[in-house]
């Protein structure tokens, strides 16, 4: 028989002994809401307490065989990475077009969102302890001198003044916005999150 | 400020990394990839059933990721949310198999039980765990990997595997017994 | 008046050696990989195809560039200088130009 016809849910024998009456499947499912209502009879029954345990292991176990094969596989060469980033491209992420000035009306003169975000990337990489994240530009960055709000998300390690270090990014931001394109920045918002933590020594 | 070596991109955690890689950064992404691609490499081997394919299914879900990061609203999630994109591949291709007939008659071992790491490897309970899954007919494990390891719902399941509810369900059931009765013995 | 390609093969010249420009993209292809290992290096391009688009409508020429600029200098600055550079060479050939597109992709 294929063995993906139809099958009914299993009714037949071949269930543990000793479980006074009740199937695995119902003690999976007692285990899935937590054991709550309460079952008297399932819980009075050494059984399916004995049961229960093995069901509990079987989960626990699971979740790490994850990671244990994670851990069991071979070690990969460079180029698994360097084929995963070749097949990358460059359009997804170039946002809206930035205009900037020109006299001449023939010109259509532009920076895109992807670029400046990049540039803002590197404008807070630039302040020691400083791994910029996320950043977004808030407003309709097409219309030349619309007010636009400038978001930036940042880790800092080893950084002992955060509020200081927040206000070396803001500048260090301005700076490049103003020196590289014609935005007119209304705000410049920065928030960092401290992740020393993650460098403390494990194993 | 103390007298530590300058953090790198390699320490930074995953939603600033998921932040810059959204924004473009391909190094960031580059970390990502290297952080959690042993784990999505598993993953998939354990969905597929063997390895042979689980190269192609991650190469594909990290570049789907890379279209998509800018749609992931809070960059913690970023490992979950790609474990779900390869699991999501991973199915394709089974399906995929199915409709080619490309389904084995037999049940076959699993070939991750034969590399070398497992086999030296003196039996534990994880190993039970992993023996007795390879024991079990394909569809009892497929069901059960999707249900315990990558945390479908039963009809999650059965909408994947084109099949009843029902039939995931004693699937499970069957898949449960055996596996309980494997640690039981084990014990 | 020289046809469409020879003008697009001496911009795409004068635009690499306009100060502050990295790179010039393809502007006519959507898929850019985002690895710039595929620019050759010596040439500055990102392809062996001219990368500087170049349309003659009779309402005039159309040219569309898409540039990465360094750091050095402010980016705006590099984009209206190769648009000068663009507009001094077309009108040094008689021509008249309705539409110098000028996009910077990249910063650094």
């Amino acid at each position: 028989m294929n063995k993906y016809s139809g099958e009914p849910a299993d009714s037949s024998g071949d269930e543990p002994e000793g479980l006074d009456g009740h199937t695995i499947e119902e003690l999976n499912d007692y285990l899935d809401r937590d054991r709550t209502p309460s079952d008297e009879s399932i819980d009075n029954s050494p059984g399916c307490q004995i049961a229960l345990g093995t069901l509990e292991r079987l989960r626990g176990l699971t979740r790490t065989l994850l990671d244990r094969d994670a851990l069991a596989e071979p070690e990969r060469d460079d180029s698994w990475v360097s084929s995963i980033l070749a097949g990358l491209t460059r359009e997804v992420h170039a946002g809206r077009d930035i205009p900037i000035t020109h006299g001449s009306p023939n010109a259509r003169l532009s920076v895109t969102e992807g670029a400046v975000r990049g540039m803002i990337r590197a404008a807070g990489d630039s302040v020691g302890g400083i791994v910029t994240g996320r950043s977004r530009l808030e407003g309709d960055i097409t219309v030349l001198g619309e007010p636009i709000n400038v978001l930036v998300e940042a880790n800092a390690f080893w950084v002992d003044r955060l509020a200081d270090a927040e206000e070396e990014v803001r500048r260090a931001v301005r700076a490049e916005l103003e020196r590289h394109t014609d935005l007119n920045i209304a705000s410049i918002d920065v928030t960092i999150e401290d992740a020393s933590a993650s460098l403390a020594p494990t194993e | 400020m103390s007298e530590h070596a300058p953090a790198s991109l390699g320490d930074a955690g995953d939603r600033t990394l998921a932040g810059r890689a959204a924004d473009g950064d391909v190094r960031a992404f580059e970390v990502l990839v290297r952080r959690h691609g042993p784990l999505m490499r598993a993953y998939a081997t354990r969905i597929l059933g063997s390895n042979a394919e689980s190269d192609d299914v991650v190469q594909d879900a990290f570049v789907t990721a890379w279209q998509q990061l800018s749609t992931l609203d809070d960059g913690r999630a970023v490992k979950s949310w790609m474990m779900r994109i390869v699991s999501n591949k991973s199915i394709d291709r089974l399906r995929a198999r199915r409709e080619h007939g490309d389904i084995d008659d037999h049940d076959p071992k699993a070939p991750i039980e034969q590399s070398p790491a497992h086999v030296a490897e003196s039996r534990s309970q994880e190993e039970a765990l992993s023996q007795a899954l390879a024991a079990l007919p394909e569809s009892q494990r497929q069901c059960w990997t999707l249900r315990e390891i990558a945390d479908y719902s039963y009809e999650e399941i059965a909408e994947q595997l084109d099949l009843p509810t029902s039939t995931v369900r004693g699937l499970l059931a069957r898949a449960r017994k055996a596996l309980t009765r494997e640690m039981e013995a084990w014990r | 008046m020289p046809d469409t390609e020879t003008i697009s093969t001496d911009l795409t010249e004068l635009v690499q050696s306009t100060p502050g420009v990295r790179i010039v993209y393809d502007a006519a292809s959507t898929i850019g990989r985002v690895f710039d290992k595929v620019v050759d290096f010596v040439t500055g391009r990102e392809s062996d195809t001219n990368p500087v688009v170049v349309k003659e409508p009779k309402s005039g020429t159309q040219v569309r560039i898409n540039i990465g600029v360094s750091d050095d200098e402010s980016a705006s600055a590099v984009c209206r200088r190769v648009h000068d550079a663009v507009a001094a060479y077309l009108e040094q050939q008689g021509d008249e130009a309705s539409e110098i597109s000028v996009k910077v992709c990249s910063i650094g």
